[in-house]
């Protein structure tokens, strides 16, 4: 059964639609990327997905039912921007994570806080922004969850910190879960990716696996991506 | 090893080629047991399920066999091996003529050129 | 889930809490000896000028603490909750209703202590070992005193501090949540909200109370009457808290929707 499934899924903000009748599906064991330029409906997907929007018609359903508290426990949701509290430590931040999700595995975190010489005493407003965001990411990634959902995690980070967190991703696959990853820089993500989607002003113009369509065009993605949204 | 993976081929395709210029080159020896699929997917920084696939292609051609507990394995067939490495020269030696030839060059010239060229490198 | 919400509520809280709480001790210690340092004739200048230091720092201190208490609660719920790290919270596998009751609960706490503190701190500006005698004899009257019936005047006096307590903090809460649905100015929508909820609210009590007019006059016949005045006081608090748990509910429901439903964390 799909992990996360949208039928018919309309969001609008006053009249606006972000979204228009959105039909997709996810299934367990796949990396997703849901590609499109910003403003296309991404992020308001991903927030559908997890409950911090609802839908104006249709419907999404994560593992068959409709986001609450039930769906919360199994989606590990890296939002678009760094929110973790900075009065925190990264010590008080895995304990934290510990308390409220029971598919938190605290060692593989201290493990992966500990390859990256972060402090665990340290509060986390005096580390760079660059290790928060890890320290956010490796908090995502630690959760033993059925589907990630994350929000442009290389929009603007250094190459470095951009192989990090792709192969923080690719370590951490669990042929039972499935990842999402939004984002608008395919070229850097294409090669992790099974399955694309591309959507744009809220409509889905192509769903296919990678490799399907780098053999159908003879090109990139990323290519591909781009005669697609050629402005 | 080092992955050469480009944009436009299939990367599980891709994949099979880099595994294969392994054995070929015996970075991957005879009977050496290859890295895991995360291993591999990290390393090469392609996701596990496409590594998962050129394995899989690897050993319906014969050069990967797989032991349930153990993980998978460069074949043995010493004879496998070769015609491997003799498939990746020929696709080389291959492109190498076409390219010459949109130069111009006649096949003598880049005999001699090729004799040369290996002629200075022994000095 | 409610009892770890409450755990991290009060670390989150206590971190801005207590430096003020123990500033306003601090400046009223400090005050008590440097008056004293002041009480022969002719002190020096610079005790002059430190107690009059002082004497401001603990009269604004005093006149702040429970401002900022409040200030302290509204800018809480709107970081924890209405901003960034909302993304977190309401991604946490816990339903709105155990987040407000979180907030309502470590608010009230803090109100109750911030009353405390401004008691404490207008005992250790006047505190001395006679004065610390009088309030021992006080108190040991007040216990040697206490019957059935002011114990219960007390405990119900409690119950309507703690009434208020939720009022007020859910009275909030629902302006901020329904403010903060707009996508801008959203501080100033949620100011706008609370005025225009307070004055719905007076409406709606002389409203209902026009309604209850009989039930008012019984209460103001009985108090004159002085016949009873214990009932009088029951039937004053019985309407008192019906008033405060009807507007809460109201507020409740209001946060509640816009949280469910018109969340916007930009």
């Amino acid at each position: 059964m799909a992990i996360l499934k949208c039928a018919a899924l309309t969001k609008k903000y006053g009249r606006a639609p972000a979204l228009e009748g959105l039909d997709m599906a996810v299934e367990p064991g796949r990396i997703v990327g849901l590609l499109g330029p910003n403003g296309s409906g991404k992020t308001t997907l991903i927030k559908l997905a997890n409950g911090l929007l609802r839908p104006s018609s249709g419907q999404i359903l994560v593992d068959g039912r409709e986001p609450g508290v039930e769906t919360k426990k199994l989606i590990s949701y890296l939002p678009e921007r760094t929110c973790i509290p900075g009065w925190m430590s990264g010590e008080g931040l895995m304990g934290f994570y510990a308390d409220f999700y029971a598919d938190f595995d605290r060692k593989a975190a201290s493990d992966m806080l500990a390859r990256l010489d972060i402090d665990p005493r340290a509060k986390l407003r005096h580390l760079s922004k660059g290790n928060r965001e890890k320290v956010q990411l490796i908090m995502v990634m630690a959760r033993k969850a059925r589907l990630y959902l994350l929000d442009e995690p290389i929009g603007g980070v250094d190459p470095a910190a951009r192989d990090y967190i792709l192969g923080t991703i690719i370590s951490n696959y669990n042929p039972e879960a499935a990842v999402v990853i939004s984002t608008h820089l395919i070229a850097d993500v294409e090669k992790i990716l099974d399955d694309v989607i591309f959507i744009s002003r809220g409509r889905m113009l192509l769903s296919a696996s990678a490799d399907d369509v780098r053999e159908k065009h003879g090109k990139s993605v990323d290519e591909v991506f781009r005669e697609v949204f050629k402005c | 090893m080092e992955w050469r993976l480009d944009g436009e081929a299939p990367i599980w395709a891709q994949l099979v080629e880099n595994v294969k210029r392994g054995i070929a080159s015996g970075l991957y020896g005879p009977g050496d047991r290859l890295p895991t699929v995360r291993d591999m997917a990290v390393e090469a920084g392609v996701n596990p399920n496409t590594v998962q696939r050129a394995l899989a292609e690897l050993e319906r051609e014969g050069l990967v066999y797989s032991q349930r507990t153990s993980g998978r394995f460069v074949t043995e067939d010493a004879s496998a091996v070769a015609a491997v490495r003799k498939e990746l020269a020929e696709a080389k030696t291959r492109a190498y003529l076409e390219a010459m030839a949109d130069l111009g060059y006649s096949r003598e010239e880049i005999v001699s050129m090729v004799d040369g060229k290996s002629k200075k490198e022994e000095n | 889930m409610l009892g770890k919400l409450l755990k991290y509520e009060l670390r989150a809280s206590s971190h801005t809490m207590l430096p003020l709480f123990g500033l306003l001790l601090l400046v009223s210690g400090l005050t008590n000896l440097v008056m004293r340092a002041a009480n022969g004739t002719n002190p020096p200048v610079v005790i002059q000028i430190l107690l009059t230091l002082l004497t401001v720092s603990f009269s604004v201190g005093m006149l702040a603490v429970g401002l900022v208490t409040v200030f302290a609660m509204v800018q809480r719920f709107r970081n924890n909750l209405l901003r960034d790290e909302g993304y977190i919270m309401h991604t946490l596998p816990v339903s709105i209703h155990t987040h407000i009751w979180a907030k309502v609960i470590v608010s009230g706490l803090w109100y109750t202590l911030s009353a405390a503190v401004f008691v404490l701190a207008a005992f250790l500006v006047a505190a001395d070992a006679e004065f610390v005698q009088d309030m021992a004899n006080v108190f040991g009257e007040l216990l040697r005193s206490l019957s059935f019936e002011s114990a219960e005047m007390l405990a119900e006096l409690l119950g309507m501090f703690i009434l208020m307590n939720i009022f007020l903090s859910l009275l909030i809460y629902a302006s901020l949540a329904a403010g903060h649905s707009l996508p801008t100015r959203k501080m100033l929508w949620s100011i706008l909200t609370f005025l225009a909820l307070v004055f719905l609210t007076s409406l709606a009590s002389r409203g209902i109370s026009s309604l209850t007019v009989s039930l008012v006059d019984g209460i103001t016949t009985l108090i004159y009457d002085g016949s009873d005045a214990m009932t009088a006081w029951r039937a004053v608090c019985a309407v008192g808290a019906g008033y405060l748990i009807l507007f809460s509910a109201v507020y409740y429901l209001i946060t509640v929707w816009f949280m469910k439903h018109r969340l916007n964390l930009e």
